[in-house]
């Protein structure tokens, strides 16, 4: 089932990639992207996407504190960061609610990548 | 010579970073890549590029910079299906993220240096203001177009290293008032 999706990254390259990546292999639709906390808290609050992602290390407001903003608002909003941080900054996100943690660097032409991928949504979604 | 409470875990760390790189570079460019200068431990300015990116990423007690060198005109064939020079830069800042986020939580690192919060990455056009720390050096080569990787880091609880930056602070002082 198609769904709404915003992508938010401060990488308008990671942005593209992964724009058509959902769009184009998996049939979902970006409904709008972002590149910093703030327009991530303002697109949510605009669109209600069925999933957004979320980079970390973004200017203005990083991708944590958009998480917690979010997530303040809209509890059961379905936030998935995708990230090139590892270590402490993931447990967090996954402790304040985020469903789930992507790692960068992400291997679209991988079979395995893209059966991850499709499963981890299914997850999201289905709960 | 380096002083000893970096030489040591930084030269265990060559292969490790060796890794993180041409994982990073391939991934992201999807296509392959080589060392083409072996790493090693050096200190002093990067040289030989004329655009720099630069993510640097700290912690109370150190500080790193991950330094991408390249020559801009280069940009268009590391990434031929790319006509956007912005959209170019933003792939080789990917890189510089997706490298420094593998080899910061390698568990040699983080059991030396502890975890290093990363910052976003920018760019140096021209000459790199960097200051003579030590670290990890070395050349890559990918579409044809090669690549200067860096890794710079600094104790924070060395006095020498707070006396590098003033005498580089005031080389660079005299040779703003000279130009």
């Amino acid at each position: 089932m198609q769904k709404r999706i915003i992508i938010i990254d401060d990488s308008i390259f990671l942005v593209n990639q992964l724009t058509v990546f959902l769009e184009a292999v998996l049939g979902h639709t970006v409904v709008a992207t972002g590149n910093d906390g703030n327009q991530a808290v303002a697109l949510y609050e605009k669109h209600k996407p069925d999933l957004i992602t979320l980079d970390i290390t973004m200017p203005v407001m990083d991708g944590v504190e958009a998480l917690g903003e979010i997530l303040v608002r809209h509890p059961a909003a379905n936030v998935m960061m995708i990230s090139a941080v590892r270590g402490p900054e993931m447990a967090k996100c996954l402790k304040m609610g985020a469903k789930t943690y992507m790692e960068k660097p992400l291997l679209f032409n991988d079979e395995q990548f893209v059966e991850d991928f499709k499963e981890t949504l299914a997850e999201i979604f289905d709960n | 010579m380096p002083p000893e409470s970096l030489s040591v875990p930084l030269g265990s760390l060559v292969p490790a970073f060796e890794g993180c790189v041409l994982w990073a570079v391939r991934a992201i460019l999807e296509t392959d890549a080589r060392v083409k200068v072996p790493f090693e431990i050096l200190s002093g300015v990067p040289e030989g590029s004329s655009l720099y990116c630069i993510l640097p990423s700290s912690n109370p007690n150190f500080y790193a910079q991950l330094v991408i060198g390249m020559e801009e005109e280069a940009l268009p064939r590391l990434l031929p299906n790319e006509s956007d020079d912005k959209v170019r830069k933003d792939a080789i800042g990917e890189i510089a993220n997706v490298i420094s986020g593998l080899f910061i939580a390698e568990d040699q690192f983080i059991t030396r240096f502890g975890y290093l919060k990363p910052s976003s990455p920018f760019f140096s056009e021209g000459a790199f203001t960097a200051r003579k720390d030590w670290g990890l050096r070395g050349r890559i080569e990918s579409n044809g177009q090669e690549l200067g990787l860096h890794f710079y880091l600094r104790d924070l609880r060395d006095p020498e290293s707070l006396a590098s930056d003033r005498s580089d602070s005031a080389a660079m002082e005299r040779k703003g008032s000279a130009a």
